[in-house]
């Protein structure tokens, strides 16, 4: 109980050092603004937003109230709230109202997450929603209170409200864009959660020369007297994204905003620098999402090949599977066999009245047996110790012979007949014997499953500088069997490593034939 | 060593070693076993019926619950016991509900439970055999009234189901005890219904 009212107020303690170090960066954001914005604070870069979504985002929108009263508080320390003015309603409305709408947006949209299903619930759909939503909703309400409460401070005709309104919403949307996310970074460095950055990013000489290529193109159109557009470097950091993730799409987007608002420090014109604010920020919001798409299909490749790795790993069970019954059928046959003949040897034993040939014939039996059984030890012996370490030379006809012989019980239980036609020893391949038994027992297997009743033909010869196998089986009017695929796609990529190929030489007849070519091993004769 | 006959025994398996171990071994129990290692082999010398057949369920080309439902067209009156090197639930349900196997055994064979289910075989097929043999001078409208009788039905009963008056079946009843020399009802359903089972 105790420890529990500690760590509460340790995390109240945390807490309010947390919005501390807010209300300490939001002033600091809110008055390096002011150096391009003036003292209106209608600025085309406005970073306090960014430092504000960025706690929201991390916090949640638990934060809003603590948000508003922080700000309110450095508003009031910096005299833009004169709580002596007839207009201090109105400059406190004005400052609540960014970081309540803020605060909306973010729980809305966190809302929807935790309700889940659909696309946009899926990162990074979330929080560009909020991030070009929250400074969206807050222009919408700033024109609706101006509309309404019009106050004597700033009371713009409608006309200009509207270019106030846009100019006020392209500000909070660069500071969202280009503060928020680094912050969130840093965070992800101390707490997880967040993506992580890569440390340094895939193709930096074609991400950077393919960023210097779209600026020198923008800056010679420039130098042609058509003024700056953004649309080239719009495409390099877009690419830039696709191909070396976040974090050199935002060292791009950062070096691109630095030239285009200094570049726009010297523009007069509102309506030009908003155009081109507005074409700032489609570039950041574009190159992000390509950025985080890429990402997200990064993830989703490494997942497929992760369940790739454990779909092989479960065939290869079924494989070893199938030899433990063989061989769990080869030694209870004289398994059986020996324990009758010992227990009737002791029988007689006891009795006394033991027949020398009986004894004789038995105990031959018994050696025969036993000798039995020691050579499938040793076999499985060798072929435990071929499974490991360097490709081999083997020949396919004891492959085919031993992959037969492990599928003899799916034979018997599906009732086709398995002919395999002659085969020459001589035929060698270089390989790994588990892995090319595997390939050979996954298509014999899918021949067997695929054939209702009837005959498979396994026939393997010379062709090239290969060996070709041909299992060719009864073609079913409705090939309907149990299973994914998967067999067969271990088996593709097996041979494959192993330089060869499987190819389907589909309906020959009434016959399917599934053709598998190996590279014949080089023989020193 | 021999104990008294028994009964005949056919044993199966494609090792041809086992299947003439598993025939000495019952030969020495009493039986008149012999070995077998193909089905075919089997049926083709499957003149004077047995009594029981021990079959491996993994017989090379064949599966063995075909094999048994070709002998069984043949000899319906023959107990079968099955045997495998790799037992499976699905095979040990089908061995005993399908294909009337009296016992499913794990090999390597545990001499005991495989001498108690040959007995057991052997016992059924020899009552069944004599409930046969006394059945055998039955006409096939008496065979027909015995069945119903067996389930239980009364004279009247049967006489509806056949479409007979209940006088004739009276007479097809004394008909059948006479034939059978069974003792009354009871022992008449005891004869029926033992060649009903297992087949």
């Amino acid at each position: 109980m105790k420890r529990g009212t500690r760590s509460k107020a340790a995390g109240l303690g945390r807490d309010l050092a947390l919005l501390a170090v807010y209300a300490a960066a939001f002033g600091l954001s809110h008055y390096v603004a002011a150096w391009w914005g003036g003292a209106e604070f209608y600025s085309l870069l406005y970073p306090a937003a960014g430092v504000r979504l960025a706690l929201l985002w991390a916090g949640g929108a638990g934060w809003t109230l603590p948000i508003i009263a922080a700000e309110v508080a450095v508003q009031l320390l910096t005299g833009v709230i004169d709580p002596a003015s007839s207009a201090a309603l109105d400059q406190l409305i004005g400052v609540v109202r960014a970081p309540l709408t803020y605060g909306l947006t973010v729980g809305l949209v966190q809302s929807l997450v935790r309700k889940g299903g659909g696309e946009i619930t899926r990162p990074p759909v979330p929080f560009a929603l909020a991030a070009v939503g929250a400074p969206l909703f807050a222009a919408l309400v700033t024109i609706a209170t101006q509309l309404v409460l019009p106050g004597p401070a700033h009371t713009p005709p409608v006309g200009p409200l509207v270019v106030v309104a846009a100019a006020f919403l392209v500000g909070d949307l660069l500071g969202v864009l280009l503060v928020t996310q680094p912050l969130l970074w840093i965070r992800s460095a101390w707490v997880g959660g967040y993506p992580r950055l890569a440390a340094v990013p895939r193709h930096p000489v074609e991400s950077l020369g393919l960023f210097a290529l779209s600026w020198a193109v923008s800056l010679t159109l420039v130098q042609a007297g058509l003024g700056l557009m953004l649309s080239p470097v719009l495409l390099a950091t877009a690419w830039i994204g696709l191909r070396s993730g976040t974090g050199a799409a935002w060292l791009a987007i950062l070096v691109s905003a630095a030239i285009a608002l200094s570049a726009t420090a010297s523009e007069s014109e509102t309506s030009a620098r908003l155009t081109l604010h507005l074409e700032l920020a489609s570039l950041i919001i574009v190159s992000y999402l390509a950025a985080s798409l890429a990402e997200a299909q990064r993830r989703s490749q490494a997942a497929i090949a992760r369940r790739d790795r454990m779909l092989y790993q479960a065939e290869r069970l079924k494989t070893l599977r199938a030899m433990s019954l063989a061989v769990i059928h080869e030694i209870s046959q004289p398994l059986s066999t020996l324990a009758i003949e010992a227990k009737h040897l002791a029988t007689i034993g006891r009795s006394g009245k033991a027949a020398p040939l009986e004894v004789a014939e038995t105990a031959a039996l018994i050696e025969r047996k036993v000798a039995t059984m020691s050579d499938l030890l040793r076999r499985l012996r060798t072929f435990g110790g071929r499974t490991v370490g360097n490709p081999a030379p083997l020949a396919v006809s004891t492959l085919l012979t031993d992959a037969v012989s492990l599928l003899k019980p799916d034979v018997q239980r599906q009732k086709v007949v398995l002919a395999v036609g002659p085969l020459d020893p001589e035929i060698v391949i270089l390989g790994h014997e588990v892995e090319l038994l595997q390939v050979m027992v996954n298509l014999l297997r899918n021949a067997i499953a695929a054939t209702p009743q009837g005959e498979i033909r396994v026939t393997a010869e010379r062709d090239g500088a290969g060996v070709r196998i041909d299992i060719a089986n009864p073609a079913a009017d409705a090939p309907d069997y149990p299973g994914m695929g998967i067999g067969m796609l271990i088996a593709r990529e097996i041979t494959r490593k192993h330089g060869g190929h499987i190819v389907e030489q589909g309906i020959s007849g009434s016959e399917v034939i599934h053709s598998l070519w190996l590279p014949r091993a080089e023989r020193d004769d | 060593m021999t104990d008294a006959f028994k009964g005949t025994v056919c044993v199966l398996d494609d090792d041809a070693d086992l299947s003439r171990s598993l025939a000495r071994l019952l030969r020495r129990s009493g039986y008149d076993a012999e070995p077998f290692v193909s089905p075919d082999d089997l049926l083709a010398a499957y003149h004077a019926p047995s009594h029981c057949v021990l079959s491996d369920v993994m017989l090379g080309s064949t599966d063995a619950f075909q094999f048994a439902r070709r002998l069984r067209e043949v000899d319906p009156s023959v107990g079968i016991l099955f045997m495998t090197a790799w037992p499976r639930t699905a095979d040990a349900v089908d061995a005993v509900r399908h294909h009337g196997g009296f016992d499913y055994l794990e090999k390597p064979i545990e001499e005991e439970r495989l001498l108690a289910g040959i007995a057991e075989a052997v016992a059924w097929s020899k009552n069944r055999r004599a409930a046969e043999a006394r059945l055998a001078a039955l006409s096939s409208r008496e065979r027909e009234v015995l069945q119903l009788l067996a389930q239980g039905l009364s004279n009247k009963m049967v006489a509806v189901e056949l479409g007979l008056s209940p006088r004739t079946v009276e007479d097809h009843r004394a008909a059948i005890t006479a034939k059978t020399g069974a003792k009354g009802l009871a022992e008449l359903i005891a004869i029926a219904r033992c060649v009903q089972g297992h087949s």
